[in-house]
């Protein structure tokens, strides 16, 4: 192919066609057919860059598909795959770098993650469940504008849960945004045994209380083989955090169930929180990630290759 | 294609389209609906529910009359309240029928298998046609009907009619070549008849998808909004069963409450008497719903007669403990503490799945928490946005 300085100085017939792209991929010495598909190609690449959903093979789409939910993009699988994460904050630098093993030691220093994609990173396994879809109103000086609000849930059922809630437009886009927060919300769940100490945790390891608004929620070791004995909703919660047996009791308003579902999420967030004799001993204090690898930070990010 | 709202009107024939629907309103029943293509989608509901105030009470109590020579009645929304609400709750109904029926979609009909419109294959999902084909019909998750929507495109190429131009060919070939060169692999964006197919539709009267499009985006009004305190559902029915009849209640208290006044069973006034803990009471639940399944009282340890047991009705072999706990008053009788059962670990499984009736008791127990303060701010997740409400929110 032709080098760009070369180029410039040619006197070449189809000079006027040159253009932009003519100086990097040479264009305009191939046939004009060629050309096009050059054209294409860079179109395609700003297309991608400017997340506008992936290939548009020429056509933008007011397709039905449209602007509605980016659906062009996200509805293609396969040929779009994810494009590559490029961190913004430290914790997703030095996770994108494997510098951090395991979810685990971002809770130990109780850092707060800001990125979905570290979730991804660790718990790849998580399962989402869209708990709600409810319209609500807000009056507006224009009158009133209804919105689409989903409630979803998402764990891994062994040990992580988290709870999302978004409002937007559209169905498809709330459910999104709420699976987004979802993840940044994940929290670990402990568990522990009934009587005895055989195989894996089944159960809460002690009785444990949240609460949320009026609503309480209580959480009872419960022997194995019992299952989870409570109302629908904070069952699937129980589900997907992995807790096989377990007895709850709710008390307060649990008509409100927003309410019941988030005491039931912070009780079985409060089983980290409580110090069994077992965590007694002494621990011994590490290095937060952001010292430990402060050079590693230090270093400027690599650009990011338009 | 609906049929004339009123049932005193002559036309027997649907109306096919809303034009000739229009005309007929006006010219048979002199009634002219102001935006009445707000409602297009909630027609039938809309004109049924006007029909019957119409004949209820007359056309003229209903109407305005725009100026005294004209003969026709208008119901405008602007102008009067009633119109304007009776739409409002119509379309919130449907809102949420259709949010039901998306939610079994999203659930059960998903998975199910459908041939692909283009191709001969059976696909899972339409991950298949996005992907090879390149259609796209948009998010799963904005879709309701999906199987309607498709068989309604699948009859259309069957008819040989493309999606997106709505031209007619003379044979499939002919149509496939044509979209294939035209890239007609989507569906038309004007053609209202797929308006119903597509949640955001549902949202407001009047407004479609295309207003939504060029709406300002207020995505930072986000915030305030996504307070859990919206979903104000009450729990579905704790169907809760007596402990000793086959009596069914809409929550745990008022079973509690029905065995206390009929049965003499007070489950408080046991637990306090006896001083049981969380474990014992459960063991007492369970171990009275099994002594009631086998037909013996709980308390006398006195099995069902065997007269009764042959009976083949239930309710008569259930109506005997009743009967019995009534004469003998064995329901305030809770079997002393050295019994064995308190101690057997079976009791401790829950005998029906999901039993509501062990989930309400015990709220004054302590909650096991050491003194220090520090223990309760992380025990209450008190929903913050709620202390500071907009006022202007209608929820």
């Amino acid at each position: 192919m032709t080098i760009i300085g070369k180029h410039r100085n040619e006197q070449d017939s189809t000079a006027s066609t040159k253009g932009y792209l003519g100086q990097f991929t040479g264009v305009a010495n191939q046939p004009h057919y060629m050309k096009d598909f050059f054209n294409a190609g860079f179109r395609l690449l700003c297309a991608g860059v400017l997340r506008r959903g992936g290939f548009g093979r020429g056509d933008r789409g007011r397709g039905r598909g449209g602007d509605r939910g980016r659906g062009r993009g996200r509805g293609r699988g396969g040929k779009d795959e994810k494009e590559t994460w490029v961190p913004v904050t430290k914790l997703g630098r030095l996770v994108k770098d494997s510098k951090i093993q395991s979810m685990e030691q971002i809770y130990i220093f109780s850092l707060p993650i800001k990125e979905y994609q570290i979730v991804d990173h660790f718990l790849p396994t998580l399962k989402d469940e869209v708990m709600k879809i409810m319209p609500v109103q807000k009056q507006t000086r224009a009158g009133q504008r209804t919105r689409f609000k989903a409630f979803v849930v998402i764990g891994d059922s062994n040990g992580h849960v988290g709870l999302g809630v978004k409002c937007s437009k559209e169905v498809a886009t709330a459910i999104r945004g709420a699976i987004i927060l979802a993840k940044l919300s994940v929290i670990p769940v402990r568990r522990g045994y009934w009587g005895s100490i055989l195989n894996e945790p089944h159960t809460v390891p002690c009785k444990v209380t949240g609460k949320c608004g009026s609503a309480v929620t209580r959480l009872v070791p419960a022997p194995r083989g019992t299952g989870i004995v409570a109302a629908p909703v904070p069952k699937k919660l129980l589900q997907l955090a992995g807790v096989t047996d377990c007895y709850t009791q709710a008390f307060g308003s649990t008509r409100t169930l927003g309410n019941f579902v988030k005491a039931t999420f912070a009780a079985i967030g409060n089983t980290y929180s409580y110090l069994t004799p077992d965590l007694w001993a002494e621990t011994k204090f590490a290095m937060s990630p952001y010292q430990q690898f402060t050079d590693f930070l230090a270093k400027p990010q690599e650009k990011r290759r338009v | 294609m609906i049929h004339c709202p009123f049932s005193t009107c002559d036309l027997t024939e649907p109306l096919t389209n809303s034009t000739s629907l229009v005309i007929h309103l006006k010219d048979a029943h002199k009634i002219v609906f102001k935006n009445i293509h707000h409602m297009f989608i909630l027609l039938e509901r809309y004109l049924n529910h006007w029909a019957k105030e119409i004949e209820a009470k007359g056309l003229e109590k209903v109407g305005i009359k725009e100026n005294e020579d004209d003969e026709h009645y208008i119901i405008d929304p602007a102008v009067s309240t009633a119109d304007r609400t009776l739409r409002d709750e119509i379309q919130r109904e449907k809102l949420n029928e259709i949010l039901k029926v998306q939610e079994k979609e999203r659930n059960e009909d998903a998975k199910q298998k459908r041939k692909c419109l283009f191709c001969k294959n059976i696909c899972e999902n339409r991950q298949h046609m996005f992907g090879e084909h390149n259609f796209n019909i948009g998010l799963p998750d904005n879709l309701v009907n999906v199987n309607e929507f498709l068989d309604m495109l699948e009859a259309k190429l069957t008819g040989l009619q493309c999606l997106y131009c709505e031209k007619t060919f003379t044979s499939p070939a002919v149509l496939r070549k044509h979209m294939r060169k035209k890239k007609h692999f989507k569906i038309s964006a004007r053609n209202r008849l797929y308006d119903q197919f597509y949640v955001i539709n549902y949202l407001e009267p009047g407004k479609n998808w295309e207003n939504f499009e060029h709406d300002r985006y207020d995505s930072d009004d986000d915030r305030r909004d996504d307070s859990w305190a919206d979903w104000d559902e009450a729990l579905e029915e704790e169907n809760t069963k007596c402990l000793f009849e086959d009596a069914f209640f809409n929550t745990a208290q008022s079973a509690r409450d029905h065995m206390k006044e009929t049965h003499g069973f007070d489950l408080e006034g046991e637990r306090h008497r006896l001083g049981l803990d969380f474990y014992q009471t459960i063991t007492l639940i369970n171990y009275v719903r099994r002594q009631t399944m086998l037909g013996v009282c709980f308390s006398c340890l006195t099995r069902r007669p065997q007269t009764v047991d042959n009976m083949e009705e239930e309710e008569e072999r259930g109506e005997w403990l009743v009967k019995h706990l009534r004469e003998s008053g064995c329901g305030a009788k809770v079997p002393s503490m050295e019994t064995d059962f308190w101690k057997d670990p079976q009791f401790l499984l829950p005998i029906l799945e999901n039993d509501p009736l062990l989930m309400i008791f015990g709220e004054e127990e302590s909650d096991d928490e050491p003194e220090g303060g520090i223990a309760f701010e992380k025990l209450s997740l008190s929903d913050h946005e709620s202390d500071d409400e907009d006022e202007d929110e209608i929820i």
